[in-house]
């Protein structure tokens, strides 16, 4: 089950998981527990490169170096940011809990300020880093609180694949993700979540995208995945995530995940 | 010439008489084409449509809409001793919620349940909502209260500073979503995604249209009905001002009003028509003249592709009141011979024969005098001269043509003279006055004309619609208690372009922002002032003095300019999307959001440009641009009124040239312009006396007023001038002129002005001096024809003028 802890890789599809049934499609929530099931490593290093797309197709570039542990059912990472160079050195921490009456932790270290801040977060739509993926996006849920409705069987890129809409249980988990539902396509092949729709409650709607996908060593892994923001037909903004020098489930230290590795940088 | 001119008129009165089905054959064929396009006519009464497409106002204005969305916003205040009790709260947080989700067309939705409330707490950087988590207890309540108004942020923004009112702004979508399919959710799969890349997304936005005034009103509709409810069920006190509401009931009320009144304006000329004639042929054949000319001027309109606007819509009354004019006298006069002999042959060909000409120049006249308008640079004013003299024709020919064709082939018998007896009378004894009392008219008239000229000064240039509405009309209260308790209630907004990436991520650029922003807070003259200034230095300052154990003394720019981008840079990741109301996300353009009160377009023009100098001052380097509503309405109404006091000037040259060309003289053509002018500058009088201002609105109720003033002049001094050559005896000629033409002048005015003078039952303050002024100016040209312009003559006469 830990491997489920995975983040990055899960985008949307961490938020279509549930780990117990309910009243709703059996198919289709068969089809989520697998996806579910996936082996996603426990530990993750990486260099992710952020671009931040405008309506008007102006570019703006982030490079940041991401780590990424599971502690028990618990999951941290830390972000260092290291371009631009204004923002270098720029640091969040964050314990992402398994427990979903708690909250999040989250510190900030800012260089140019010398000091750690903590961020207490209720709010999981916030966006992270900017970019149009929300923490939501990021991070794993306990999941228990959706139906799951196979829609039809479809296919993405010329592999056969589902098309499964998740509907939150309660209005509390739809003020936390900021989502009504969601539709998600899921590769028969992988079951990964390779497409998805999230409706937003202002009536936007964000499209996950996972552009480049490979396996290694018998895990699937991302290399390219865009979030993109519209409004009706008209795109309001978009992200790209593309991410590099991928070492899956390598030695990380815990001291890694602390704010005193915050200060002192990359 | 003039001679030749009136007997070709009357074989073309014969003409008709004998060939009336191949006129109305004709005029079938001519009129179907435009009038085939009436149903195309589209209707747009936005403030953006008084501009040209290619203003630079407005691509400037369609830029900054395309960048940081609408402008225009509603606010609903909601005044309440308790707002800090958890009951208020939580009624306000439904009220919001409703609000954001069942108003179509909204972006955002910001009151103090969602507002951002970034602060420092010890080593904690609190980056929630104010009223996240939702206070449970009273305690928490005041916890919220006191972070509330220490805000420097809420304040005259989200809460009034003495705590009793607070707003929900509503942010609208900035463009349109006419022709938007709704998609199922299965489909939007396929067409969502786009493989190829998003650049193509900035061209085809080029294309896009902006909220429709439809959809605006959709969006104030609903807002209204959902804060009825609240004022009924919750007993709360609520108030929605902002322009695009305030514009919503403009347009509806000022239509309605228009559109009610113009029907019963209608009626009564309808009627009266009936009283003096006593013919159904008398009230019908009218009525068939103005609605052909309006269809047949509405439909080239729509063919043309040319929008019905609110300066236009003054056509449909100046119609009507040159088409009364024009059918009257043709009336008048054929009913006259006919019903003395009889023979409907004879009494057409002389009507057209003794008045066809004079109406053909009334019209022609009137027709250039409105046209000058065409020339303006406000492109529906510009409409309004081009259309009002096509239709002034139209009227012309169809007074000419449908007319006599129509007399022709009704049967009409002869009728004893009644009514029409008893006003010969009364004609005769007025034809005396000017005669006995040359001198008393004229000494009283300058006299008159002088005091109403020093008056004239008095009247002030005004453009401010919201005194259009009764001082008791919830519009305005609303709008003037929002005014009065949160500083404001429309914006001015400035963009300080820097033309470079991260351009605004430095440190002395935002401190000189910060300057400017409290340099404008200051800022007030006779008519307005600052209430608020919104900016990208309010959030570094926030951002800063959070990060520093929210410290009071650290509401300030830091100078480390990596600093400020890391500042930024947490402010982007705390949930907040309210940076990319001030800022562009490449950092070059700021935006600085000026909160007004309602000011008169005519006397903001000092707010704006102080903004605009201190702008250029602050920001010497970079590109500033002045734009938002308000601005564009200051930059659209003084356009529009400068415009039409040149237009009217040049719509004096032009119809003294006419007048010239019509009385052969030079001379006479100048002192024509006496009772042409006249009645105007009595109207001025009335204006001054009656404080009403001169807007937009009543400006154009001049070109009504010339079509009015023009048609008496001209009808009076040309049958003046053929009977006076006559008999060379000038009280022959007045009483002559008076028994035929003046008996059809006095009928015309009776009709029209009780017709406008209906318009004082109006809801609407500016239809109501509608029909005021312009009832008035008819009675005031009557009067001057009557009076002023026969003394006028006697003298012209005595002294040899006229040839």
């Amino acid at each position: 089950m830990k491997a489920k802890k995975l983040l990055f890789l899960l985008g949307v599809g961490a938020s279509l998981l549930t780990t117990q049934t309910m009243a709703d499609d059996t198919t289709a929530r068969s089809i989520m527990e697998k996806v579910d099931a996936r082996d996603e490593g426990d530990t993750l290093e990486q260099d992710m490169l952020m671009i931040l797309i405008d309506k008007n197709g102006n570019q703006r570039t982030r490079d940041l170096k991401s780590y990424a542990k599971d502690f028990g059912e618990d999951n941290h990472r830390t972000l260092f940011f290291k371009s631009p160079a204004d923002v270098k050195n720029t640091a969040f921490l964050t314990y992402d809990y398994d427990n979903s009456a708690r909250d999040d932790d989250q510190w900030l270290y800012l260089p140019a300020l010398k000091k750690v801040k903590r961020i207490p977060s209720t709010d999981k739509s916030s966006s992270f880093m900017g970019s149009d993926f929300s923490y939501f996006d990021m991070t794993d849920r306990d999941l228990e609180d959706y139906d799951f409705k196979l829609l039809k069987e479809t296919e993405v890129r010329g592999h056969p694949a589902w098309m499964i809409e998740s509907t939150p249980r309660n209005q509390a988990i739809i003020d936390e993700s900021g989502y009504e539902k969601s539709i998600a396509i899921v590769r028969k092949d992988n079951y990964m979540v390779v497409r998805a729709i999230n409706f937003l409650t202002n009536g936007k709607k964000k499209y996950l995208d996972l552009k480049q996908i490979r396996q290694e060593n018998g895990i699937w892994l991302v290399d390219e995945m865009t979030m993109t923001t519209k409004k009706g037909n008209s795109t309001l903004h978009k992200t790209i995530l593309s991410f590099s020098n991928v070492t899956l489930n390598g030695a990380i230290e815990d001291s890694v995940f602390t704010t005193r590795r915050l200060e002192k940088g990359l | 010439m003039h001679k030749r001119l009136e007997k070709l008129m009357g074989q073309f009165g014969s003409f008709i008489h004998d060939n009336p089905f191949k006129v109305l054959l004709v005029l079938v064929v001519i009129l179907a084409f435009p009038i085939s396009h009436v149903p195309q006519i589209k209707m747009d009464t936005s403030t953006e449509g008084f501009m040209h497409e290619d203003d630079p106002v407005l691509i400037t204005y369609n830029k900054f809409r395309h960048q940081f969305g609408r402008d225009e916003r509603v606010l609903v205040a909601i005044r309440n001793d308790n707002i800090f009790s958890l009951e208020f709260l939580n009624t306000l947080k439904s009220l919001h919620k409703e609000i954001e989700t069942a108003v179509p067309f909204v972006e955002d939705v910001t009151s103090l349940y969602n507002v951002r409330n970034t602060r420092g707490d010890g080593d904690k950087l609190i980056t929630d909502d104010l009223l996240e988590p939702f206070p449970t207890t009273q305690e928490e309540v005041a916890q919220i209260k006191q972070r509330a108004m220490s805000s420097h942020f809420y304040k005259n923004l989200l809460i009034s500073e003495d705590g009793k009112m607070t707003t929900i702004i509503i942010e609208t979508d900035a463009y349109s979503h006419k022709g938007e399919k709704k998609v199922s959710d299965i489909d939007a799969f396929d067409n969502g995604f786009d493989d190829g890349n998003t650049n193509t997304t900035a061209q085809t936005d080029k294309n896009k249209v902006f909220l429709t005034d439809e959809e605006n009103t959709e969006l104030v509709s609903s807002i209204m009905a959902i804060t009825q409810k609240y004022q009924k069920e919750k007993g709360l006190e609520i108030y929605v001002a902002g322009s695009p509401s305030v514009n919503h009931a403009l347009k509806t009320q000022m239509k309605a009003d228009m559109q009610k009144f113009m029907r019963i304006t209608f009626l009564i000329i309808l009627l009266f028509l009936f009283i003096v004639f006593r013919r159904a042929s008398a009230v019908l054949y009218p009525l068939l003249v103005i609605l052909f000319s309006l269809l047949t001027t509405v439909g080239t309109m729509a063919w043309a592709g040319v929008m019905f606007k609110l300066p236009t819509q003054i056509v449909p009354s100046l119609l009507l009141a040159v088409s009364v004019g024009a059918t009257v006298h043709i009336l008048s006069i054929f009913f006259d011979k006919f019903d003395a002999n009889g023979d409907k042959k004879e009494a057409l060909s002389y009507t057209l024969r003794y008045s066809g000409l004079a109406i053909a120049m009334t019209s022609l006249t009137t027709a250039i005098g409105v046209g000058s308008f065409s020339g303006s640079e406000v492109a529906p004013i510009s409409d309004l001269g081009i259309f009002a003299s096509l239709g002034v024709m139209v009227s012309l020919i169809l007074t000419l043509t449908l007319l006599p064709a129509l007399l022709s082939i009704t049967k009409l018998k002869p009728k004893q003279k009644l009514t029409s007896g008893n006003m010969d009378r009364v004609m005769q004894q007025m034809a005396q006055i000017p005669i006995k009392h040359t001198k008393a008219i004229l000494v009283s008239s300058t006299i008159l004309v002088a005091l109403a000229l020093v008056a004239s000064t008095q009247v002030q240039l005004s453009h401010n619609p919201l005194k259009w509405f009764q001082p008791d009309s919830m519009e305005r209260i609303s709008t003037e208690t929002i005014d009065k308790q949160m500083n404001g209630s429309v914006t001015i907004e400035v963009v300080i372009d820097t033309g470079k990436e991260n351009g605004w991520v430095d440190p002395t650029r935002l401190k000189a922002l910060n300057e400017f922003s409290t340099k404008l807070d200051s800022y007030m003259d006779e008519y307005t002032h600052v209430g608020k200034v919104i900016s990208l230095a309010t959030i570094v300052k926030e951002t800063n003095r959070a990060l520093h154990e929210n410290q009071e003394g650290h509401y300030t720019i830091p100078t480390d300019a990596n600093l400020v981008s890391q500042e930024l840079l947490l402010f982007e990741n705390s949930g907040s999307d309210d940076l990319e109301d001030v800022v562009d996300s490449q950092f070059s353009k700021a935006r600085v959001t000026i909160k007004i009160p309602w000011t008169d377009s005519v006397y903001a023009v000092g707010i704006r440009d102080y903004v605009a100098n201190q702008a250029q001052l602050t920001f010497k380097e970079d590109k500033v641009e002045i734009t938002g509503m308000m601005p564009l309405l200051i930059n659209t109404f003084s356009n529009a009124i400068f415009s039409s006091v040149q237009s009217y000037f040049i719509a004096a040259i032009a119809i003294t040239l006419m007048m010239m060309i019509i009385l052969g003289s030079v001379r006479m053509g100048l002192l024509s312009m006496i009772p042409n002018l006249a009645p105007i500058i009595l109207g001025l009088l009335l204006m001054a006396v009656a404080k009403i201002p001169l807007d937009l609105f009543t400006l154009l109720i001049g070109s009504i007023a010339i079509g009015l003033v023009v048609d008496d002049t001209i009808h009076f001094m040309h049958n003046f001038k053929r009977y006076y050559l006559e008999t060379g005896d000038s009280t022959h000629a007045i009483e002559q002129t008076f028994a035929t033409t003046g008996k059809a002048m006095v009928i015309t005015t009776l009709v029209l002005s009780l017709g406008f003078f209906a318009y004082l039952a109006a809801n609407m303050i500016s239809v109501q001096n509608f029909g005021l002024l312009t009832a008035s100016v008819i009675i005031f040209a009557l009067l001057a024809d009557l009076l002023l312009a026969p003394a006028l003559m006697i003298v012209a006469a005595k002294k040899g003028w006229i040839k």
